[in-house]
């Protein structure tokens, strides 16, 4: 299967090329709730997780809500 | 026309081109809502009513907790046991008599924060919790009142702009959809005083740079400080075109 290179919070990885987003929180394990992320510094909506798929070179960044103040 | 007594109180904002007597006297007719007078709402109060906003609406239903003083700096030790929006009054009321300050202690049901929204020029969240900060976007939404909203915790601090009188604005569901209560909070994860007052202090900024009619440069941007590195993230909003509170999909 072909592979394609990413990062996720600034570590390097290796995942299937044509994987979505929604396929990636599942497999780093990393589909609970609260969490917000963003391709290349744009914010994806939680809606559109499923339909966007993840290229070679994407930074991708997780986190969460803080709600403290 | 300014007094000769506000000329010398803000001689420092009339040397700036960008305020002048034109913005003070903006900030002058202004009113702003600050929900939560933690260690967000402290500093964002404190340079709000030292800025000479005219009219400024504090709202928290808490008391001062001796545990709220190590950040938390619009109070003192012997302030400790009385609601923080009277401390607060107080203590803005020696810093700038000219400022006009209502406090609200009780908590607002989503009608009377309707209320409180529609009467402001500029809404801040300085609050402690997702369900607080779910129902003010939704209400600055609705209202397209503009909402400036900080975060912070341990050593880390979010901020972001909605310009709601904006159509085309992200809200904070577009961001974070999910309302379930998180776990991290300043009473259970702890906090570093700076943070929140670094977050806050932006946060007026934001405030005040929207009256006099300067733009943001956060406007659907989400920006997130580390306080260990010091550096500074920035991550773009998109509107949610299936976000129930702003698209226009569901309960809104």
């Amino acid at each position: 299967m072909e592979q394609i290179k990413i990062s996720i919070n600034g570590e390097v990885r290796h995942i299937a090329a044509n994987t979505n987003i929604a396929q990636l929180l599942v497999e780093i394990g990393n589909a609970e709730q609260g969490v917000a992320l963003a391709v290349n510094q744009a914010i994806i909506a939680r809606s559109e997780w499923p339909a966007h798929i993840i290229n070679h070179g994407d930074e991708i960044s997780l986190f969460q809500a803080i709600a403290g103040g | 026309m300014l007094t000769d007594a506000e000329t010398l109180r803000y001689s420092r904002h009339l040397l700036l081109d960008k305020v002048s007597e034109t913005g003070q006297l903006k900030l002058k007719a202004a009113t702003v809502l600050v929900i939560g007078m933690g260690g967000l709402g402290s500093p964002v109060a404190l340079y709000l009513a030292a800025a000479g906003v005219g009219n400024l609406v504090l709202a928290d239903f808490d008391e001062l907790d001796v545990s709220n003083l190590q950040r938390q700096v619009c109070y003192d030790t012997s302030q400790v046991g009385l609601h923080k929006v009277d401390a607060a009054k107080a203590r803005l009321s020696e810093l700038n008599p000219e400022v006009r300050i209502r406090g609200i202690k009780k908590k607002m049901s989503a009608m009377q924060l309707g209320m409180e929204v529609g009467l402001a020029d500029v809404v801040l969240d300085c609050t402690d919790n997702l369900e607080s900060r779910h129902l003010v976007s939704q209400v600055c939404h609705r209202q397209s009142t503009p909402l400036i909203v900080g975060a912070g915790i341990r050593l880390e601090g979010q901020l972001m702009m909605f310009d709601f009188s904006q159509p085309d604005s992200a809200c904070y569901h577009c961001l974070f959809p999910s309302t379930e209560e998180q776990a991290l909070n300043c009473a259970n994860s702890g906090v570093l005083g700076p943070i929140v007052g670094t977050i806050g202090s932006l946060q007026a900024l934001e405030a005040i740079k929207y009256l006099v009619g300067l733009p943001s440069g956060i406007k659907n941007q989400l920006k997130l400080f580390d306080g260990v590195s010091l550096n500074w993230q920035t991550f773009n909003i998109s509107k949610d075109p299936a976000c129930p509170v702003c698209s226009g999909h569901g309960t809104n």
